[in-house]
């Protein structure tokens, strides 16, 4: 019996070796054609691997519900899922209401829509995910390439975004993030923080953009208020790309050569960056006011509030500013070719007059538009102010380590 | 009755109770009785529901099916839909008109998805494409997608879906062709999700409320829902909401064209829904404003803006990006996201002709952005 048992196992062993197959890892030949299945089929825990190479898809590839799936590649630029013939689907990858997602080790590409669109979700890693469009700068490409929207505990390292003709990188409506470490380039926007609450944003790298990094609140969102974003170590550089996003988009507004632009943001601490070679604005502090759209949403909060920029390294922005944007020709038939390391729209929150604080940034180029009177270059040129004596304040530290015990899990 | 292998197994799964094994003798005879059965997995062919007698592809309901139709429903690429209810015995939706009915637990919508030949004479027959089966498993709904075969005797279960080459003749006689998409279980759930959990969209009051011709002779299909015990809280005195059927020319414009939004786009576009996120609201009894679109700036539209600024600008729908959206076919741009490979014309010329109708003066419009 012992050695009808052993024989057993050699043969086994003798099966398993000839045909090494590592538990959840596709074939090749199987990737396109059982992909989809294998994620509607997969239990809590699964671990689907894909192998190296390069497959085309019609149909977008999407996971619902199942809690702590990891899909993991053989590396960005190794696994290429390509989106070029999709017929259906309006992102390449969408996982919705999913408690532990991670996505790692893979590239995707051509996407009709956003690359990868995480929904709902909650402790989900992006790392080592490159998204892309082939076919250059063009107002077709996707929106978004890595989606994170209405997630919890959001980790993304390690990433590369590029093409996107909306951002490259976009966290929206979420909560306790963490960017860091990630590449993002020849997107309209590089990479942006929306409506996000509590997140820390750093080590990331961003050139050839429209715009390098945007923080954003929107109004008549599900999720208002942003708040809580602390910024720094990243690098920002020659985000002087054209503007390609389609008109309609608010990305589509921005000037070519902005290094920073936030946007009715409120808590938020920029500090160790560098932002250098914009051929229009370093960094730009605005209202929602100043787009001149209206809103609905009675809680919303249209300003920016506490605002402080500190020890930053800001270089070579210099113009001829951008003519190709609406808001690019108002500046320049403002200011010249003047371009400004640090612009505000000078509308600030009533009863808040100076939460925003400028310190230890150099010797920084300067305007306040004073925007509350008027927005025509006649009103700027008369209004504009470029005196940042009444900004030299320090803020205090607020706390963002609410993601730190999840990280520290991970 | 057609014997069937696993019928012990179905049955015990069917009665939910504790069914003791002794009982299971007496499972073939139960079966005989309840005829329909739903298990708590699919079964891999249609026909082992029994949710049709005779020939399968006829669609004759079986004792305990109705047939029931939606005032205005869900464009899908001009195939033609056959609806169906099935509820366990002694069970009953209980009337709402919040959201959907409230279905029992058990019950099946049976949803059959088809083309006719040629519009222009339905006696050349027709080819079923795919069947959709919602069960209503209690905590949520469970969607089960069967695809035909090609010699129309059955449909077999398939969770991933596949692309069908599809013609067929229109009532201008032209040839059509499109690459149906039968969606994957996933995908479902892209349109059916209230509040992450999934949900019918179409059987609500305001969308049933209206005569069916039944075997029997017309009838409401409230009021035919409560005569064979399928519906509760019905009260036959009071008055019930119905929406406009969409292409019914000498109803309301603007009732027409939000029974078309609400049934097209609010499955998403719905604060509980998908669409949540966009911040629009399109159902059947949403505010004309902001919330609907009206002078609405987009959020992550992406290619969809087709380089207009808001969704609705009032009485110019060349230039509004829900036009832009609903007459696209690409993936990134277009509204509704699934479901659809082909543009409908006619309802694109409604919503356009709403949109054309709307008072410019009636909303406040806003000024031009002129800085970021």
């Amino acid at each position: 019996m012992k050695k009808i048992y052993l024989l057993f196992t050699l043969a086994l062993c003798i099966i398993s070796c000839q045909t090494p197959v590592e538990e959840g890892l596709l074939s090749v030949e199987d990737v396109v054609a059982t992909l989809q299945k294998t994620l509607i089929m997969a239990q809590p825990g699964d671990h689907i691997k894909l192998p190296a190479g390069t497959f085309e898809f019609k149909r977008s590839i999407s996971l619902n519900d199942t809690p702590d799936i990891a899909i993991t590649g053989a590396g960005k630029g190794k696994t290429i899922l390509s989106f070029k013939g999709q017929i259906e689907g309006a992102e390449g990858i969408l996982v919705k209401n999913v408690n532990g997602i991670r996505l790692e080790g893979f590239t995707v590409v051509d996407s009709k829509g956003d690359a990868i669109k995480t929904q709902d979700c909650k402790n989900v890693i992006f790392r080592d995910i490159e998204t892309t469009w082939t076919t250059g700068k063009l107002a077709t490409n996707g929106a978004y390439g890595l989606y994170p929207v209405s997630s919890t505990n959001v980790l993304m390292e390690d990433c590369e975004a590029s093409y996107a003709m909306d951002a490259g990188i976009y966290v929206g409506q979420s909560n306790n993030v963490v960017v860091r470490n990630n590449y993002v380039h020849h997107n309209v926007a590089g990479l942006e923080i929306e409506n996000t609450r509590v997140g820390e944003v750093y080590g990331n790298r961003a050139h050839d953009n429209t715009a390098g990094m945007l923080i954003f609140d929107m109004p008549d969102l599900p999720q208002l208020n942003g708040d809580k974003i602390k910024f720094y170590d990243n690098y920002m550089e020659n985000n002087n790309g054209e503007n390609f996003a389609p008109k309609g988009m608010i990305v589509s507004t921005l000037p070519p050569g902005t290094g920073m632009n936030i946007m009715a943001h409120s808590n938020i601490e920029i500090y160790n960056n560098t932002i250098k070679n914009h051929k229009t604005v370093g960094v730009m502090v605005n209202s929602w006011m100043i787009t001149g759209q209206s809103y609905e949403s009675e809680g919303y909060d249209p300003y920016c509030t506490n605002v402080y920029i500190h020890d930053n390294k800001f270089e070579g922005n210099e113009g001829v500013t951008d003519l190709t944007t609406d808001s690019g020709k108002l500046i320049a038939s403002s200011f010249g070719d003047e371009a400004f390391d640090i612009m505000i729209d000078g509308i600030f929150k009533p009863g808040e007059p100076n939460s925003y604080c400028f310190q230890n940034n150099g010797d920084v180029k300067f305007v306040n538009l004073n925007a509350h009177m008027g927005v025509s270059p006649a009103d700027f040129k008369k209004n504009a102010s470029r005196d940042m004596s009444a900004f030299d304040c320090t803020l205090p530290d607020f706390d963002t380590s609410d993601h730190n015990s999840w990280l520290a899990a991970r | 009755m057609k014997l069937r292998t696993n019928i012990n197994q179905k049955c015990l799964v069917f009665s939910g109770f504790i069914m003791v094994l002794m009982l299971c003798a007496q499972c073939t005879q139960q079966a005989e009785v309840y005829g329909i059965q739903v298990s708590d997995a699919a079964y891999e062919k249609l026909s082992d529901y029994q949710f049709f007698a005779g020939d399968i592809a006829e669609l004759m309901p079986a004792e305990g099916v109705l047939p029931y139709e939606l005032i205005s429903p869900l464009f899908s690429d001009y195939s033609h839909k056959e609806r169906f209810v099935w509820m366990p015995d002694e069970t009953a939706a209980q009337y709402t008109t919040e959201h959907v009915l409230d279905f029992p637990v058990g019950a099946v919508l049976i949803k059959n998805f088809y083309y006719h030949h040629d519009e222009r004479d339905h006696a050349q027959g027709r080819r079923l494409i795919e069947t959709r089966l919602l069960i209503n498993r209690g905590e949520e709904w469970d969607a089960y997608g069967y695809t035909w075969n090609d010699e129309q005797t059955e449909a077999y279960y398939d969770v991933v879906g596949s692309i069908k080459d599809v013609s067929w003749i229109n009532e201008a006689g032209e040839k059509q062709t499109v690459d149906y998409i039968i969606p994957n279980k996933n995908q479902c759930k892209g349109c059916h999700a209230y509040d992450n959990k999934l949900k019918p969209i179409g059987p609500k009051v305001r969308n049933i409320n209206k005569d069916f011709a039944y075997a029997d002779g017309s009838a409401n299909q409230l009021a035919k829902w409560e005569a064979v015990g399928y519906l509760s809280g019905y009260d036959d005195l009071a008055d019930h909401p119905g929406v406009a059927q969409w292409d019914n020319v000498s109803a309301d414009l603007q009732e027409r064209s939000m029974a078309y939004l609400d049934i097209n786009c609010g499955h998403c576009h719905n604060p509980q829904g998908a669409g949540r996120t966009s911040g629009m609201t399109l159902l059947a009894d949403s505010e004309l404003g902001l919330k609907v679109g009206v002078y609405k700036p987009t959020v992550s539209a992406g290619a969809g803006t087709g380089g207009h600024s808001f969704s609705i600008v009032p009485a110019d729908a060349d230039k509004s990006i829900m036009i832009y959206r609903m007459s696209s076919t690409n993936p990134g741009a277009m509204m509704p996201e699934l479901g659809r490979r082909m543009v409908h014309e006619e309802g694109v010329d409604l919503i356009a002709s709403w949109i054309n109708d709307m008072d410019p003066d009636a909303f406040e419009a806003p000024r031009d952005a002129s800085l970021n």
